[in-house]
């Protein structure tokens, strides 16, 4: 009995051998991003087919976002005939690129997916992406009335890969009130990372538990490096090509991980996870009256200001201003998500999904968005419309957001990294500054161990892009 | 045997009955039918192992070989891409790498953590609730609900607990800084209590099992002999539940090796992977880096390693069985 079993495990091991050897075949590589070679929009492919072109749309929005984001496409699907969008929630940014990944292999893909703004050389490099740049020749897009550093974010190697669309950034939080009781002036809100520190150990002076809120997001690091003009990995930002090694590791980062060091261990700041429960401690910690003031996104605006302003005020007086940083005359770089045509989709429906994304990306329903979410819109028009005027007039905020993204200057540094490990790299300088923090890591060792750490994670993910 | 040697099933079958008679024959008897009676019974042993075979084959075998292969390959972040044949190299680079060492210890740390603390507590309570006494089937159920609680569960009910803004930890003192789950020197710990506490259940009623096992008649005699209770738990009741324990040291050490939910719920790995203990290094290294062949390779490590600990318990166990009645 027991040979027999061993001669026919021999045998199922054997054909399974085989069957694994076939396998093994693979595409051939390397499609280019360059600005001549790209593939063609399928235009026509719209006026012959028949009518409803139905296309899927996997997005990441949730609650009031999403809700939004219906309403418009509601819109959208009511006012022509010819396309019919079908919204697909896939919950967030990661879900949903890890659930395209998937698709690829098989065939459950969207025609048009919602990605963050940090996963560009990925949606590259999966090779399934007709790029935003082809449609927009194809069809003589006209696109100056666009924001030009959304425009920048998104584009590598000259090409245009998605449509932007939903656009935030971090703006600076703090309680006009804890700048009283410390006798700060509270229209005066701190413009570098030193009048942060002296402010916060003023606030903290005037009986608060730390005077900043500081959230352990690696974002900040590469927000702080383009308002400081500096590039935040080679090869232009990754922008000429692949990036190979980081940039951040030089006189910039040094003195952005000093600061950050300084904060904590003089108790000026108070840290808190960006991830999970505790990733709005910082903001709340404002409303009970814990730190005076705070970094974070735009996008959080709108939650912010409905929270604050239920029930008592609790004697806090929000104001907002825009992110104070490092000196340089860069500027902050665009975060959020975009929108990708899959070309792994029908002719017509690539088409269909064009017509929807020129519809999304119009100065009126980005100013119709924007006043629904809190994001920041990326068109220059759309600015003077009563939407975007009435929110502003009623959350100055919002105001900051745009404003910072139309100041400093238009350059590579501002433009942002392209990083296929974009999330190793973050993992990276989230680990050096916690080393920092608590296992008293001096700032240079830590930042050259996230570099260290960067680097070997970018060369990994290349490596295995370029077979 | 009333069955005559016909071809087919039945036939088959009375040969395997009859194999067992020729055992009492003569070699030369034996020696003139055993060719066709030898091919028979083999025939027969396929066929009765073949559903078995087929649904192994399919979902473990075929799987595990595969997950072999895939880690002699660097793998694409995206599928479609170009795939490079890298042989051994792979498997020789990551389990060399000092990621893989430090997570290798992060988990033998975490088993080392959970197990014994978890066994000792089981064991504690498994004595406790052994008494007849009126009631006690209470306490049998609440000792052994956290069996009822799934992974999840746990893992959100200790988060809030040891949440720094809304927890009972924080409120009644226990409030180091970073909190608890944050804190790279700390957060290991904070997922080993939720381990201990959630394994508790299982280990409770195996343990209790084990007890309800063991001969009263060696008590008593004990007792007459004038041991006291103590003398008798550590001569009688440890010795007797040895087989039981080391069955839970190895299924524990097992689970522990294959812990993921709270990890992934509440630490994601960190802070500075100090709690990447090795499932979640597969996961995170398949699902964020999209890195195929290097989390086939971990895979294998971890296969490797739970396979290690199975064979011990079935040589071990196997000669330490103690057969009470």
């Amino acid at each position: 009995m027991t040979r027999s079993l061993r001669v026919l495990a021999i045998g199922v091991v054997g054909a399974l051998a085989l069957a694994a050897c076939g396998g093994g075949g693979s595409s051939s590589g390397g499609g280019g991003s360059n600005a001549s070679a790209l593939p063609a929009c399928p235009l026509s492919a719209l006026a012959k087919a028949t009518k409803p072109v139905e296309v899927t749309f996997w997005h990441a929005l949730t609650r009031a976002n999403e809700e939004v984001l219906q309403s418009l496409t509601d819109r959208f699907n009511a006012s022509q005939a010819d396309v019919k969008v079908k919204l697909v929630n896939q919950i967030g940014y990661k879900e949903n690129l890890e659930k395209f990944r998937a698709g690829l292999g098989g065939t459950d893909l969207p025609d048009v997916i919602q990605v963050e703004d940090t996963a560009t050389q990925q949606m590259i490099d999966t090779q399934a992406i007709l790029p935003a740049a082809s449609c927009i020749k194809a069809d003589h897009y006209d696109t100056s009335d666009y924001v030009q550093r959304v425009l920048d974010r998104y584009t590598v190697n000259k090409v245009l890969w998605p449509m932007p669309f939903n656009v935030s950034n971090p703006v600076f939080f703090y309680d006009k009130n804890a700048f009283r009781a410390a006798g700060l002036d509270p229209e005066k809100p701190p413009t570098t990372l030193d009048e942060v520190k002296a402010d916060a150990l003023k606030i903290k002076a005037a009986g608060y538990e730390a005077g900043f809120g500081l959230k352990l997001d690696p974002w900040y690091l590469e927000q702080w490096s383009a308002k400081a003009d500096k590039l935040y990995v080679n090869q232009e930002n990754g922008r000429k090509a692949r990036a190979t090694e980081t940039a951040f590791d030089n006189a910039t980062g040094l003195s952005i991980f000093s600061w950050m060091n300084d904060m904590v261990k003089s108790g000026a700041a108070k840290t808190n996870s960006a991830d999970g429960p505790s990733s709005y401690d910082n903001l709340l910690g404002i409303r009970s009256k814990n730190v005076g003031m705070t970094i974070d996104s735009s996008a959080t605006l709108g939650t912010i200001t409905q929270v604050f302003s239920q029930g008592e005020s609790g004697g806090v007086d929000l104001g907002v201003s825009p992110m104070p940083g490092p000196p340089g005359k860069g500027g902050v770089l665009v975060g959020g998500g975009a929108l990708y045509i899959v070309k792994k989709s029908a002719p017509e429906k690539q088409a269909a999904v064009w017509k929807y994304l020129k519809f999304l990306d119009d100065p009126q329903t980005q100013a119709d968005f924007a006043a629904g979410t809190g994001y920041v819109p990326i068109r220059k028009s759309s600015v003077a419309l009563p939407a975007i005027q009435q929110l502003w007039a009623k959350t100055p905020g919002y105001k900051v957001a745009y404003d910072q993204l139309i100041s400093g200057v238009e350059n590579i540094a501002t433009q942002g990294p392209v990083i296929g490990a974009y999330q190793a790299v973050r993992d990276a300088v989230l680990a050096g500054e916690q080393e920092m923090f608590t296992q008293g890591k001096a700032p240079a060792a830590a930042l050259s161990t996230t570099a260290n750490q960067s680097n070997s994670a970018m060369q990994e993910y290349n490596s295995r892009v370029n077979g | 045997m009333t069955f005559s040697g016909d071809s087919g099933t039945l036939g088959a079958l009375a040969d395997l009955g009859e194999a067992d008679e020729a055992e009492a024959r003569t070699p030369r008897q034996r020696g003139k039918r055993f060719g066709r009676r030898r091919r028979r019974e083999i025939g027969l042993a396929y066929l009765l192992i073949l559903p078995s075979l087929l649904i192994f084959g399919i979902f473990v075998f075929y799987p595990f070989f595969r997950n072999f292969y895939l880690g002699f390959y660097k793998t694409p972040p995206f599928p479609g891409l170009p795939t490079r044949y890298v042989g051994f190299d792979q498997y020789s680079n990551v389990l060399t790498s000092q990621d893989f060492v430090d997570s290798l210890k992060t988990t033998v740390g975490f088993a080392l953590l959970t197990v014994p603390a978890g066994i000792i507590l089981g064991l504690l309570l498994a004595v406790l609730a052994n008494q007849q006494l009126r009631g006690v089937g209470i306490y049998r159920t609440i000792f052994s609900s956290t069996i009822a609680t799934s992974v999840a569960v746990a893992a959100v009910i200790f988060g809030t607990l040891f949440n720094p803004v809304v927890g009972l930890l924080p409120w009644i003192g226990i409030d180091p800084k970073p909190p608890i789950l944050d804190n790279p020197n700390l957060a290991l710990f904070g997922v080993a209590i939720i381990t201990i506490w959630q394994t508790l259940g299982i280990t409770f009623i195996l343990m209790s099992s084990g007890l309800q096992s063991i001969p009263d008649e060696l008590h008593e005699a004990a007792q007459i002999d004038g041991a006291g209770p103590v003398r008798r738990f550590w001569r009688i009741t440890l010795p007797l539940l040895s087989p039981t324990i080391f069955f839970a040291v190895v299924v524990g050490s097992i689970f522990a090796f294959q812990t993921f939910g709270q990890i992934d719920i509440l630490t994601q790995g960190g802070p500075i992977k100090r709690t990447n203990v090795l499932t979640y290094f597969i996961y995170k290294t398949l699902r964020q880096d999209s890195n195929d062949g290097k989390a086939a390779v971990l895979a294998i490590a971890l296969f490797a390693i739970t396979f290690v600990l199975t064979l011990i318990q079935m040589r071990v166990l196997e000669k330490r069985v103690h057969y009470g009645r």
